[in-house]
């Protein structure tokens, strides 16, 4: 018990060098002096605090730059992530194959707007994740007239699509809790015309940078 | 307001057990059995007083052969002063203190 009290404390205070600082090789010095186990154990225990104040105390920056990165990198990854799309139904806005950052937290306290690009599982096959823009939120009537998308009896704008491209979908409105979304490829996308509402819990992120 | 420096019961314990000899050197361990301070306690102040020149560290090589030099400690001029000042005035506000328990505790 001593043997490993006295190696925990050493590997504390040198890590893999030869020599750790000055104070903690001074309570490691004393090691010697103290009899019984339980002695040894506070003496490590001690140790430890002294040697783990040593290091902070040379380099405080660096330390807390560190644990800043730590910290950044585990939010980071919890909330964000990229995602790759392996289907042409929201071109020319994402291209097949392409990445983009999807922004899996903020949208829960924002909230959806119209024309966010939303990642959600089809309703009709959900295994596969896919991007769609909203298109209309619950309580909402959709309808398509001359190839364009009428909210509410609005048409809406959509300047993110190539002229030309058409639109066509029944009348329906949107029941609480879901969502009304489209692909901007609306030749070949299966989204909310063909697949019906999207569960507005399904939803998975917002994509927030594309390129 | 600001606690004034080196008054804790802590350090007024290690001033106090460095001022019976303030001329010789001590070692660390021996401190911290001297003023029931335990190595985490001890060393974090000894570090401290270093810092403010109060106190002197230096290297004194072991008396038995294979083992590592051991870490020695005494107080600086400085130091020693300050050691002065503050048990003189740990003494005076103690003094005050125990006489109003005393008075609670044993009405006239």
């Amino acid at each position: 018990m001593r043997a490993v009290a006295y190696r925990v404390l050493r590997f504390a205070v040198r890590g893999r060098r030869e020599q750790g600082g000055p104070w903690g090789e001074a309570v490691l010095a004393e090691f010697d002096q103290t009899t019984g186990t339980a002695a040894a154990l506070r003496w490590a225990a001690g140790g430890l605090r002294v040697a783990t104040r040593e290091r902070y105390t040379r380099r405080p920056t660096a330390y807390r730059l560190a644990l800043a990165a730590v910290a950044l990198l585990v939010a980071a990854l919890s909330g964000v992530t990229v995602n790759y799309v392996p289907s042409s139904s929201m071109e020319p806005t994402l291209t097949v194959a392409s990445r983009h950052l999807v922004d899996k937290v903020s949208f829960h306290l924002t909230g959806l707007d119209y024309g966010d690009i939303v990642i959600h599982p089809l309703p009709d096959h959900p295994e596969q994740e896919t991007e769609r823009r909203v298109m209309a939120v619950a309580g909402d009537r959709v309808d398509c007239r001359d190839g364009r998308v009428f909210r509410n009896g609005a048409a809406v704008e959509e300047p993110y699509l190539p002229s030309g491209m058409a639109t066509e979908c029944l009348s329906v409105t949107v029941p609480h809790g879901a969502l009304y979304t489209l692909g901007d490829n609306r030749d070949v996308a299966n989204d909310s015309r063909f697949s019906g509402f999207v569960p507005e819990d399904s939803v998975i992120g917002r994509v927030v940078l594309f390129g | 307001m600001p606690r004034t420096p080196h008054t804790s019961p802590q350090t007024l314990r290690l001033f106090e057990a460095l001022m019976k000899e303030p001329t010789t050197w001590r070692y660390g361990y021996d401190l911290s059995r001297e003023t029931g301070l335990a190595s985490g306690t001890l060393y974090p102040i000894l570090m401290r007083l270093t810092e403010q020149t109060l106190l002197e560290a230096g290297w004194e090589p072991s008396d038995q052969p294979g083992r590592p030099p051991r870490h020695t400690y005494r107080l600086t001029g400085d130091g020693v002063a300050l050691a002065k000042v503050r048990l003189a005035g740990a003494v005076v506000e103690k003094a005050p203190r125990r006489g109003t328990a005393a008075a609670i505790v044993r009405p006239a």
